[in-house]
């Protein structure tokens, strides 16, 4: 499952996972669109550059005490979408680098403020996450 | 590796600095010193001080399907992690574990990312040692929660005379 988007450099473009892609419930929003309040995210997690799903997926596993190879069952519902960093800076949103002790995949958060020099917002408005959902490239790969 | 014992940061039963309800990542009131060293939503690995002593914090049990997850932590030198960097998330998670590997480490059971409970396990040298005593851990905590559930359950019948105490055998 790969489509092309628009063509982007890879320093221009940052990587977001999700394992819900297969999910039916909701296929028109498998990727986080804001920070999960409940979990008390500041932003939304992101990777600089074009990481493949693999990669990110091991990343994201790795952080949770897992191995990194994802079960059989899971392999479906994983992929990855790109993000223009241009339009997400346009649209207001700031990315910060959050890659700790770990040199690939570089993480990232995207972090929106309703003032310029306020705090990152925990709770994005529907209109904020539709601004975030709208700078996808359209570029998008599964699990290969 | 030298670590510092973890009896060291428990006094009299108790972990003063892991408070409940509060983010596993940053369990102490000090939460200026903690460093994440692997973060996705959240910091996952990082070190937070207490005193003197530096304490590693490790997920060890988390899933997006699940509300519950378990955190590890144990006391390090405090130059541990000075200038280290990782190629990848895999390989600091494996000199992560490798630093809890044969020792005794503080467990945490959180609740949507807030400490409910917490409790002291032997971490074997097996790779995975660190998921073992978390099963452990979690084991002993529902094991005990049952039984706290069951001595509630025997007193409220107790209370309204369904039961009587002597048969109950464990009020």
């Amino acid at each position: 499952m790969t489509s092309s988007g628009e063509d982007a450099e890879d320093d221009e473009v940052v990587t977001q996972q999700t394992f819900e892609r297969d999910r039916v419930e909701a296929p028109e929003f498998p990727y986080r669109n804001a920070p999960r309040v409940r979990l008390r995210e500041a932003g939304v997690s992101v990777f600089r550059g074009r990481v493949p799903a693999r990669d990110a997926t091991a990343y994201i596993l790795t952080a949770r005490n897992r191995s990194p190879e994802p079960a059989d069952g899971q392999k479906p519902g994983i992929a990855v979408r790109r993000l223009s960093t241009r339009k997400l800076e346009a649209a207001g949103f700031v990315i910060v680098p959050d890659a700790g002790s770990v040199s690939y995949p570089e993480h990232c958060e995207v972090t929106w403020s309703a003032s310029p020099l306020g705090p990152p917002e925990r709770v994005w408005p529907p209109e904020v996450q539709e601004a975030f959902n709208a700078c996808s490239t359209g570029e998008e790969e599964g699990w290969q | 590796m030298a670590v510092t014992n973890v009896r060291s940061l428990i006094r009299a039963g108790e972990a003063p600095w892991l408070r409940v309800g509060e983010p596993p990542w940053q369990p102490t009131s000090n939460t200026g010193s903690v460093h994440a060293l692997l973060s996705y939503g959240h910091p996952s690995i990082g070190t937070f001080r207490i005193g003197d002593d530096l304490v590693l914090f490790a997920v060890a049990y988390e899933d997006d399907e699940d509300e519950l997850s378990v955190w590890a932590y144990v006391p390090v030198p405090a130059d541990v992690f000075q200038g280290q960097q990782f190629d990848t998330a895999a390989s600091l998670r494996q000199y992560v574990n490798e630093c809890f590997a044969g020792h005794t480490a503080v467990f945490a059971a959180a609740n949507d990312l807030a400490i409910e409970r917490w409790g002291i396990r032997d971490v074997n040298r097996r790779p995975d040692g660190l998921t073992d005593a978390a099963t452990e851990f979690m084991w002993s905590v529902m094991k005990a929660e049952s039984f706290h559930r069951l001595q509630a359950a025997i007193r409220l019948a107790e209370a309204e005379n369904l039961v009587e105490p002597e048969r109950a055998g464990l009020s």
